[in-house]
């Protein structure tokens, strides 16, 4: 029943809009006729589909949707993973039935060396053990990509090279193509860009930028949070498109978060613009302000070590909101989060200070000494409890 | 994925808008329902896509608005509302779909066929205008407008006009 509802509609959407189009042949006419006659919901649907009004909204909605930022997101957290090999389904019982035993005897095997290595899936006092994120992302360059990571310094093309955590672009490059580097979840890199500004890219966040910068500005736009530090050029404005907000540099430094559907500058040094639609604002070091659709930037003073922490190997936190704390974690360390019943993370703060590169359990640990929650993880999930809630350890 | 994703994602933003009234928590909706889409395909492959992620779509769409609403009864306001019928689930299906199918393509189009396509039929630009704007001639373009004119409603010849100016110009 469900599916036939839904092949009719695709037809009746067809039939429509091939109305709209004028391209509707006699037949079809009939058709649409009858199912116009069928109810008077679908009469005044189709009154409302020819009205000039609707037919202009949808286009601009059509219009306005930009899709390759979507797409940006999209591809940030589903990128890097690699396809599971599919389980053929019930054929070849007996061949199963000896491999499941070779891999059994492998197994007992492999326990006695079990307890000397250190196996990525260990426990720890709240369940799983995760590993911290490291260096590690993907380039799109014209037509292909490029996985870049710690190991190997490679030229990737010309005037392109991959160092030490770096994607290095030549002052001389000559390639004008639009370039994109794409830092999957429990990933962290960086980029030198033709003009010299480096750009430090956190977990689960991408950059599309010219390969070249050519005009009166330089323009590039970001997916997730990103450390600038704008190599200087006055007569060239350095400007940064996150979801609709736009900070603008000469040559200074500062951070970018647009993890949520907010997004906030923090100013190290220097002086940026950031402007949206809603309307814009200067800052000074050490200040920050918060863009979302619906009102206006208030500027604030800003820790500007709390919000540049990451970029330095450190998680640093002063009454940090707890969802933004839960957001790092959530894309350093590839987990899902999952608020249990009961608990409440409006209104929670947390303080402290770690290194990044320290497997989950430390920062959970330091957490749950303070009281603000109870933590257990299985899986790629970390279920949050109440501080005294019974989480099952 | 992708190109399921480039064919349908503004769609299915646009079926969850028309639920939830919400710009942005349509877009993420939206987004959420492709990731959990290509996590899904990857132990068992999804027979019908598209019906698959238009359900999700609306599901989620209709438990958003659930939860607004829950809040906002809390809060002492009234869900306005009943959207979950069938016949409305129809209709709003075939709404995204006569939209996708109408404008789908508009993406597609180079920038500057896009600019002419909005000048036109959002800005309502004169042929004259136009011509100057993309440096045609005028009688190129009534040339067109008569073609079209004898099978087009009025209200399509602004749209179809363009469409077909671009593709003739541009493909």
């Amino acid at each position: 029943m469900q599916e036939d509802f839904r092949d009719r509609s695709y037809r009746m959407a067809d039939l429509v809009a091939r109305f709209i189009r004028g391209t509707l042949s006699a037949e079809e006419s009939v058709e649409l006729d009858a199912w116009l006659e069928e109810d008077p919901k679908n009469r005044e649907f189709f009154e409302k589909i020819n009205d000039p009004q609707w037919q202009k909204r949808s286009f601009e909605f059509f219009d306005d949707m930009d899709e390759n930022g979507a797409w940006d997101a999209v591809s940030v957290r589903v990128e890097e993973e690699k396809p599971e090999p599919k389980v053929s389904g019930g054929k070849n019982r007996k061949k199963f039935y000896i491999v499941a035993t070779i891999l059994f005897a492998l197994l007992v095997i492999g326990v006695g060396f079990w307890t000397n290595r250190k196996d990525p899936v260990e426990k720890s006092a709240f369940g799983q053990e995760i590993a911290p994120g490291f260096a590690h992302a993907v380039l799109f360059l014209s037509g292909r990509k490029v996985a870049v990571s710690l190991d190997g310094s490679e030229p990737i093309e010309d005037g392109v090279a991959s160092r030490n955590g770096w994607v290095v672009y030549a002052s001389d490059n000559r390639d004008t193509g639009e370039h994109k580097l794409v830092v999957p979840d429990k990933g962290t890199y960086a980029v030198v860009l033709q003009d010299g500004t480096k750009v430090w890219l956190n977990a689960g966040s991408s950059l599309r930028y010219p390969s070249r910068f050519t005009g009166p500005d330089r323009v590039v736009e970001l997916v997730g949070e990103g450390f600038f530090a704008v190599a200087k050029d006055a007569a060239h404005p350095f400007r940064v498109l996150c979801q609709g907000t736009e900070t603008e540099a000469v040559g200074t430094a500062f951070n970018v978060n647009g993890y949520r559907n907010e997004v906030t500058t923090t100013l190290v040094e220097g002086r940026v613009k950031v402007g949206s639609a809603m309307g814009k604002t200067y800052l000074s070091p050490g200040q920050s302000a918060t863009f979302n659709s619906r009102s206006l930037p208030p500027t604030a003073q800003a820790d500007t070590v709390l919000a540049t922490g990451w970029k330095n190997g450190n998680f640093v936190f002063l009454h940090t909101d707890f969802q933004e704390v839960m957001d790092q974690l959530s894309h350093w360390y590839g987990v899902e989060i999952d608020y249990q019943k009961g608990f409440r993370p409006e209104g929670l703060s947390f303080t402290g200070e770690l290194p990044r590169n320290e497997p989950i359990s430390k920062l959970l640990s330091l957490m749950e000494m303070t009281g603000i929650a109870s933590f257990r993880v299985a899986g790629n999930t970390l279920s949050i409890y109440t501080a005294t809630g019974d989480t099952g350890r | 994925m992708e190109e399921l994703f480039r064919s349908y994602h503004t769609a299915l933003c646009y079926h969850a808008y028309t639920v939830t009234r919400d710009r942005e928590l349509s877009a993420d909706l939206v987004q959420e329902v492709f990731v959990r889409f290509w996590e899904h395909n990857r132990h068992s492959v999804i027979d019908n896509p598209k019906a698959w992620l238009y359900r999700s779509v609306h599901n989620a769409a209709l438990n958003a608005v659930a939860k607004r609403n829950t809040y906002q009864r809390a809060k002492g306001r009234m869900a306005s509302e009943e959207i979950d019928r069938e016949k409305t689930r129809e209709l709003i299906l075939i709404e995204s779909e006569t939209a996708r199918l109408l404008w789908g393509s508009v993406q597609e189009l180079p920038t500057q066929c896009r600019e002419v396509i909005r000048l036109g039929f959002v800005e309502g630009l004169s042929n004259r205008e136009i011509a100057e704007r993309l440096q045609l001639h005028v009688s190129t373009v009534k040339t067109q407008k008569q073609r079209g004119l004898s099978m087009l409603r009025k209200i399509v010849t602004h749209f179809g006009i363009w469409f077909q100016l671009c593709h003739m110009v541009f493909f």
